[in-house]
């Protein structure tokens, strides 16, 4: 009664492989003989965005009655919050994204989500990758999305916009303080480097960046290393206006053991708004005005809230 | 040709020399005990025998084999049954699937069992009284428990040559008396067999051949009446000892040490 | 005691189970669909169902089963029941294979595949054939000794792994740590899932194949010889086997953990340790948790794609516990 191994390895392995084909098959549908054909473009542009940055410019582009989704985390302007959410731009739900069928999606980097750009491309989705860690570049994406929206001349008023607000600043810190720092973590010691855009603003407010080393972006920094900076203002960011309090009140504390600096010595260190200053946006301006009143101010400040 | 012929063998673990130049010939049908104090290498020369370790030098043939070597279908486990001294599973098989593991590699199919095993492996639980273990875990098993089911599993491989290590070490006496039948039975059916053990009364009994193996390399080999003898026991095991016997069976009894206290008079 | 008639029966009831729990799975998620919907071919709907969530499901039950079974096997390999596919070094081997990659910065990409994917591969394999050299240089190739090697180099590259850390920037941290919580994504191309496929089934069947001496070599080596298996041969073939079947695993979804350490040992508590009943059962038990951990994942926080690692190890330790808890005596478990 015993039948020939043989045969149920046969079977059991043709049944597995067998299930394993049907669901291929069916999650293939149709691609296992060919292109699957590709669906015409949306008559209209529905654009999902990834990076709270990329949601900002979408709106200061006049472009927010095209959009159908957003990243979590773009909170500015405050209409963005009632857009759909579709994930982060670490984590974009994929499901989101399709649902609300889009016809371009922008995003700073899909390296690890080629999946979902695949996707998209079978959907007939156009997909827009910028990178923005400089002030070129955001010029440049501003331009790529004009150029994908048909918003060119928004684009280029966008851009001059931000530049004069970048220009209204030059030079006016020049006779406040020299070295500035920007602390982006108290552990382990990071600020940003030389080859940031944080540079590229202090240089055009005529300050200059503590940190001059060009090996890593956002370097740890030892205690020694710290103390030889010689900052004479140390700048730190913060998440919500609640949190300012916090952490203007911690950093005291934290930063009175480092005796030797003068950012300390003069009790010069600022809080700025994160959203100002962590985003490569169009309120790039704002940010520059909040550090140059930090340089220029005489005591603890906050950077002026939105 | 004897059955199974050691000669030269030598044998260290590490710096710790066991056998010297062990030279030993044993018949096929005999029911052969193997005494002698711990440390005198009665468990290293089974698992010797058994293919479990190889030799620093010396041949070891059964049937013409040698154990440690072979190919994958010659192995000693179609010549060789081992029944170990004492081993914590480390998984829960039932018991009848621990003797049904000897039919693996005897069965026609590799894969499930056939009748003609489940059959072997019923009569082999039957004959060690470890039918009603059978579907007990094997690690909720006392240790006698186990080693009558570890036999059972060494009569299912159905081999000519049963090497034991001390067997009945775990079991009472009543299951040690059922066992040596059971072994004796194994013996009229011409099976060979080499146990290691410590109780010389019951291995005057039953056995046919005895091996006596003592420190320094003594070594004693024959037949049973003639080697249990009082001075080849006090050479091996340093003690002495004297002979009695009962209805035609010997048996020994250590002389005590110093002054003789109080004995039971029969 | 098993009849092929009643093994086939017993896998019979769990594909049709798996089945089941795999297409239930597919129709919930963060997005409503309609049923409706997808059998007519309506969008998104039907672009949802089949080439996002289908072939996500379906790579959990090939990660599921690959991981559960070979977990069984190393678990019976190294005869330890606490004993996991990722104890010989396997997971940090392959982060490591993946912070290279992601430091390099290379961009190539097979289809749908990332760099990163054949270099966890690779790492995986590379640290198994290094743990097994150090465990034979060392003379320690017992079970003991191969976890101890194991260890040390789990405890190496994880070393390396924290110092690569240090120097990264956070876009390659993040994409590392990614790797390292386990991840599932719908993988939609043919030629993908051939290999994979290929691979598992190839990895398994060997594995099944020798199910019945892997049983005999759970007593010891020294028993197993008695009784007619080569340890010699059978343990290299099945290490082998088992690192492949883990090692296609981690390259597909990252290091997802605790599948094989739970699956296989609630399963051999519940259907005791045979191999040739414990694999398939590992095999499908394994998919139907991994498919449910990932839908759990999927809705648990709305918006947000929890790692399905995380719900594997909020999952597997309470479940372990309950287990262990209704069987106060193992029937079938022994050695803890």
């Amino acid at each position: 009664m015993a039948r020939n191994p043989f045969t149920i390895w046969v079977s059991f392995f043709g049944l597995l492989i067998g299930l394993m084909l049907a669901a291929v098959l069916l999650s293939g549908r149709g691609w296992l003989f060919g292109e699957a054909p590709v669906p015409s473009r949306p008559d209209s542009l529905r654009i999902v965005s990834l990076a709270p940055n990329l949601t900002e410019i979408l709106f200061a582009l006049g472009l927010q009655d095209k959009i159908v989704g957003v990243s979590s985390d773009s909170n500015f302007p405050p209409q963005a919050a009632q857009y759909k959410k579709v994930g982060s731009f670490w984590n974009p739900d994929v499901e989101a994204v399709l649902s609300v069928r889009p016809s371009l999606v922008v995003t700073l980097g899909f390296a690890q989500q080629a999946n979902l750009a695949a996707l998209l491309e079978k959907a007939g989705c156009q997909t827009l990758q910028v990178d923005i860690d400089t002030i070129d570049q955001l010029y440049g994406a501003i331009r790529k999305i004009g150029r994908a929206t048909g918003s060119q001349e928004s684009a280029e008023r966008l851009i001059k916009e931000i530049a004069d607000g970048l220009e209204a600043y030059r030079g006016r810190a020049a006779d406040c303080g020299r070295k500035v720092l920007w602390v982006v973590q108290r552990q382990p010691l990071r600020a940003a480097g030389k080859n940031t855009y944080f540079t590229e603003l202090l240089e055009t407010a005529g300050a200059v960046n503590a940190v001059q080393s060009a090996v890593f972006q956002y370097p740890p920094l030892s205690e020694e290393q710290f103390l030889l900076t010689g900052a004479d203002v140390i700048i730190e960011t913060a998440d919500s206006s609640d949190d300012w309090q916090r952490q203007k009140a911690s950093a005291e504390i934290f930063y009175s053991r480092f005796k030797g600096i003068p950012a300390v010595e003069q009790g010069r260190i600022c809080i700025v708004d994160s959203d100002l200053l962590c985003r490569l946006g169009p309120r790039l301006p704002l940010a520059m005005e909040a550090i140059v009143n930090c340089i220029c101010s005489q005591k603890l400040e906050q950077g002026k809230p939105q | 040709m004897s059955f199974i012929q050691i000669q030269n063998l030598a044998f260290s673990y590490g710096g710790l020399r066991v056998f010297e130049n062990l030279s030993l010939e044993i018949e096929q049908g005999r029911f052969c005990g193997i005494a002698g104090p711990n440390g005198a290498g009665k468990s290293t020369l089974l698992e010797l025998l058994a293919g479990h370790r190889k030799p620093s030098s010396g041949k070891i043939r059964i049937g013409g084999l040698s154990p440690a070597g072979g190919g994958f279908k010659r192995s000693i486990s179609q010549l060789a049954a081992f029944v170990p001294q004492e081993s914590t599973p480390v998984f829960g098989y039932t018991s009848y699937e621990i003797v049904m593991m000897a039919r693996y590699f005897r069965s026609r199919r590799f894969f499930f069992e056939q009748e003609e095993d489940r059959k072997i492996v019923q009569e082999a639980m039957r004959q060690t009284f470890t039918e009603d273990l059978a579907s007990r875990p094997i690690t909720c098993l006392s240790g006698g428990e186990r080693q009558r089911v570890y036999l059972a599993r060494a009569i299912a491989q159905e081999t000519p040559l049963l090497l034991l290590d001390e067997p009945l070490s775990h079991l009472d006496l009543k299951h040690q008396i059922l066992i040596y039948e059971a072994l004796k039975r194994l013996h009229r059916e011409q099976k060979t067999i080499l146990m290691a053990t410590h109780d010389l009364n019951l291995a005057a009994q039953y056995c046919d051949w005895m091996i006596l193996m003592g420190p320094g390399g003594r070594l004693f080999s024959g037949p049973v009446q003639e080697i249990l003898t009082e001075e080849n026991i006090g050479s091996i095991y340093g003690i002495e000892c004297r002979v009695y016997t009962v209805e035609g069976m010997r048996f020994f009894v250590p002389k005590a040490a110093e002054g003789e206290g109080k004995r039971a008079e029969y | 005691m098993i009849t092929s008639r009643q093994l086939l029966k017993e896998i019979g009831f769990g594909v049709g189970g798996l089945a089941a729990v795999v297409l239930l799975c597919a129709l919930i998620g963060s997005e409503p669909l309609s049923l409706e919907g997808i059998v007519k071919g309506r969008q998104p709907d039907a672009q949802i169902f089949f080439q996002v969530r289908l072939p996500r499901l379906m790579l959990a039950v090939l990660v599921g089963a690959a991981l559960a079974s070979s977990g069984a096997v190393f678990q019976v390999l190294l005869r330890n029941p606490l004993a996991e596919p990722y104890i010989l070094g396997i997971s940090s081997g392959a982060g490591l294979g993946v912070m290279l990659a992601v430091l390099a910065g290379f961009q190539w990409s097979w289809g749908e595949l990332s760099a990163q994917s054949l270099f966890a591969f690779i790492g995986a394999l590379a640290t198994t054939a290094l743990v097994w050299w150090i465990g034979g240089f060392t003379g320690r190739t017992g079970g003991p000794g191969m976890i101890l090697a194991g260890v040390v180099v789990n405890v190496f590259f994880s070393a390396v792994i924290m110092l690569l850390t240090a120097l990264a920037k956070a876009g390659q941290i993040q994409t590392t740590l990614f790797w390292l919580m386990g991840f599932l994504s719908s993988y939609t191309e043919m030629k993908i899932w051939v290999v994979s496929v290929f691979l598992a089934g190839a990895g398994f069947g060997i594995l099944l194949w020798l199910s019945p001496q892997l049983n005999i070599l759970s007593l010891g080596t020294a028993q197993a010889r008695s009784l007619g298996v080569v340890p010699e041969r059978l343990f290299p073939i099945a290490f082998i086997a088992a690192s492949l079947l883990t090692s296609a695993a981690v390259s597909l979804s990252g290091l997802i953990g605790f599948v094989g350490l739970i699956v296989p040992h609630s399963v051999r508590l519940i259907f005791g340790p045979d191999h040739r009943r414990l694999l398939p059962m590992c095999a499908l038990f394994g998919a139907m948790f991994l498919a449910i951990a990932d839908t759990i994942a999927r809705i648990l926080i709305p918006q947000a794609q929890l790692p399905v690692g995380v719900i594997t190890a909020l999952a597997g330790g309470p479940f372990f516990l309950l287990l262990m808890i209704r069987q106060s005596k193992p029937v079938y478990g022994g050695g803890l």
